[in-house]
């Protein structure tokens, strides 16, 4: 009895090791580069600005007293907006992608993923400088619809919204197509069967069995898609030749432009705060396990 | 000219020989801060040929950038940073930085009076000149004649004929200054009434702007992009040397200009490399070799009898003399700069 004790005690001493060596070093991580600097942001949001940037005592409400202005409040919106719209048509655009590689021939299927990834390869501002080479108004594009006789006067493409709602789609798209893939895949072809043995028609198999079972494909891909897109200010920046402010671009002048750090960290934690909430709205739905 | 170098370099062993005899295997190094884009890699390597100092440069992309991450803490990793008159006073106040003794600088003779002795230092006794910047309106002869535009004073900006065909620098104190001016105002006022009531003006302004851009202004010139530019000289001259169309116009109210200047880190480990770089960087032909890569406006007079019709024969570069002299240096305006950036912020939306 006692030498089986004793054992058991080894053992679980043993798993103990093992687990903080596990765990450990994530831990470790997170702590320093997410726990430290998030609260060091959530510091600065409540002191006081210094007239030359930084940020000091003594602690107030200006940082967030300060976002109350109506401008801001535009920008705010005007963001989501983008960020709404460009996830929209990334699940327009990005579902039957999905669809498409999910039934590909099983030898077609890594290749076709690969297609989707080689973009990665190469960072995405340099990506982002190919397409401003192309819509320019001497560019390629508009020289070619030229050339065919199509217009007679180049095509203002770049530096225009609609530029910029391009580029977003343009750089998230795979963001969506991934986790509609993942959950396409393991999609209950039975169930598809069945419906279509009890005579649903291809569309009531569509909106009844296969949207439902990858519901949290698409949750998952929006999310990806809707966060990262609040924070891409280069690609307006870019594209969009600056011409309209985004929540990015905003906190970003906060700090290097108009030195009023708290403000601008004031404007980062409502920006978490609207992630944490999305994504609480998500494990509602489906499990974070679909997040890939 | 010679003889004085040796005489320097002798100067600089000896100190190295006294303050550290077990170190001499360690190549010592220089860190410099700079603006990007504003010193050939070229400059450094032959000063390293020649001292065997090793120069390390770190760049940012404005002022306040450098500013903020100095003020983070970055400054201990500096000796030599090079900023912009109107953050001068910033740094002083926040010790970021050191007297320097322009009488250790043999080259200090050739900086040109223009740039020596100015309001944000009067004595030089914390700056050295080394280059300066302006902001011009470059604009493209074939398209603005095709649009029958004519810039002379910055109201022409706001021509209804201009929709959509300006570039702009991406900068609040730039445009909203040109607002102030237009206005009659003073373009560092920190009076939040005047700076917000540039709004009808920059509102009318907005839409004549195809894109704001800082850093690649000149590419939107060269390609035809856009007819207008308010850009940096600097811009206007590369856009120049690409595109021959390009020519620049001087407006009835001043330019704004900016004189970046050496400072002293005030935690520098290596103040006798440090004295030694900048009296380099200001040997002519040194100085030349910059503005050979970078042509901004030539603040040194040596290197002014050194330069050709490169240089002399483009407008971007070679800036109108009185445009100089009258032109606006733009100052700090402390806590201010909110309003600026809030203001720019709404013409922008």
């Amino acid at each position: 009895m006692g030498h089986l004790f004793k054992e058991k005690k080894k053992r679980s001493g043993g798993s103990r090791l093992s687990c903080i060596a596990m765990i450990g070093p994530v831990v470790v991580w997170m702590l320093l580069f997410l726990l430290v600097p998030l609260l060091y942001v959530i510091c600065i949001s409540f002191l006081s600005k210094n007239s030359y940037g930084g940020a000091g005592l003594p602690v107030t409400l200006q940082g967030y007293l300060g976002m109350l202005q109506s401008e801001y409040g535009r920008i705010f919106l005007q963001s989501l907006w983008l960020s709404g719209k460009t996830t929209l048509i990334c699940l327009l655009f990005g579902y039957p992608f999905a669809w498409i590689i999910a039934h590909a021939p099983k030898k077609w299927k890594p290749f076709l993923l690969l297609l989707l990834m080689l973009p990665f390869w190469i960072n995405s501002m340099i990506r982002i400088y190919g397409w401003i080479t192309l819509l320019r108004s001497q560019g390629v594009v508009n020289q070619m619809l030229m050339a065919a006789g199509l217009i007679q006067k180049p095509l203002d493409i770049l530096y225009t919204d609609g530029a910029v709602l391009f580029g977003m789609v343009y750089d998230l798209l795979p963001f969506t197509v991934l986790p509609i893939y993942t959950s396409i895949e393991k999609l209950d072809h039975s169930l598809v069967e069945a419906a279509q043995d009890l005579g649903a028609g291809k569309w009531h198999v569509f909106t009844r069995v296969i949207l439902p079972q990858t519901m949290p494909g698409i949750f998952a891909g929006s999310i990806q898609t809707f966060i990262p897109s609040l924070g891409l200010f280069y690609i307006s920046d870019m594209m969009g030749g600056a011409k309209t402010m985004y929540i990015g671009n905003l906190i970003k002048n906060q700090f290097l432009s108009a030195r009023n750090w708290p403000l601008g960290a004031a404007l980062s934690i409502v920006l978490i705060l609207i992630t944490l909430m999305l994504m609480r709205l998500y494990t509602k739905v489906g499990s974070l396990d679909d997040m890939v | 000219m010679k003889k004085a170098v040796i005489m320097l370099l002798a100067g600089a062993l000896c100190t190295a020989g006294l303050s550290g005899c077990g170190k001499k295997s360690n190549q010592e190094t220089l860190y410099v801060y700079n603006w990007s884009e504003y010193m050939p890699q070229e400059v450094y390597d032959l000063f390293e040929e020649e001292t065997g100092i090793r120069v390390v440069e770190k760049t940012f992309s404005s002022n306040e950038e450098m500013l903020a991450k100095l003020v983070a803490g970055g400054a201990s990793q500096y000796d030599l940073i090079v900023a912009s008159n109107y953050v001068l006073n910033a740094m002083k106040d926040q010790n970021l930085i050191q007297p320097i003794d322009v009488s250790r600088l043999e080259n200090f003779e050739q900086i040109s009076a223009f740039a020596k002795g100015r309001a944000f230092d009067p004595d030089n006794e914390y700056s050295v000149p080394y280059m300066s910047t302006i902001t011009v309106i470059a604009y493209n002869e074939e398209l603005c004649e095709q649009l029958g535009v004519e810039i002379q004073r910055l109201d022409d900006l706001l021509d209804p004929a201009l929709e959509n065909n300006i570039v702009a620098v991406d900068d609040c104190r730039e445009i909203v200054d040109i607002a102030l001016k237009a206005k009659g105002e003073d373009p560092d006022s920190t009076d939040e009434a005047v700076i917000s009531g540039t709004i009808d003006w920059l509102s009318k302004l907005a839409p004549n702007i195809r894109l704001y851009d800082s850093d690649t202004a000149f590419s939107a010139l060269a390609t035809n992009e856009v007819a207008v530019g308010i850009v940096y000289n600097m811009d206007a001259a590369q856009a120049i040397q690409e595109n021959e169309d390009i020519n620049v116009w001087y407006t009835e109210e001043p330019c704004e200009l900016s004189i970046d200047n050496f400072v002293l880190s005030s935690t520098s480990q290596h103040m006798d490399a440090a004295y030694q770089f900048i009296d380099f960087i200001h040997r002519p032909e040194i100085y030349k070799l910059c503005l050979d890569e970078f042509p901004a406006v030539c603040l040194n007079d040596g290197a002014r009898e050194l330069l050709d019709e490169e240089y002399f024969g483009n407008a971007g570069a070679n800036i109108k003399e009185e445009a100089l002299e009258q032109a606006h240096i733009i100052d700090d305006v402390g806590d201010a700069a909110e309003y600026y950036d809030a203001v720019f912020a709404r013409m922008k939306n």
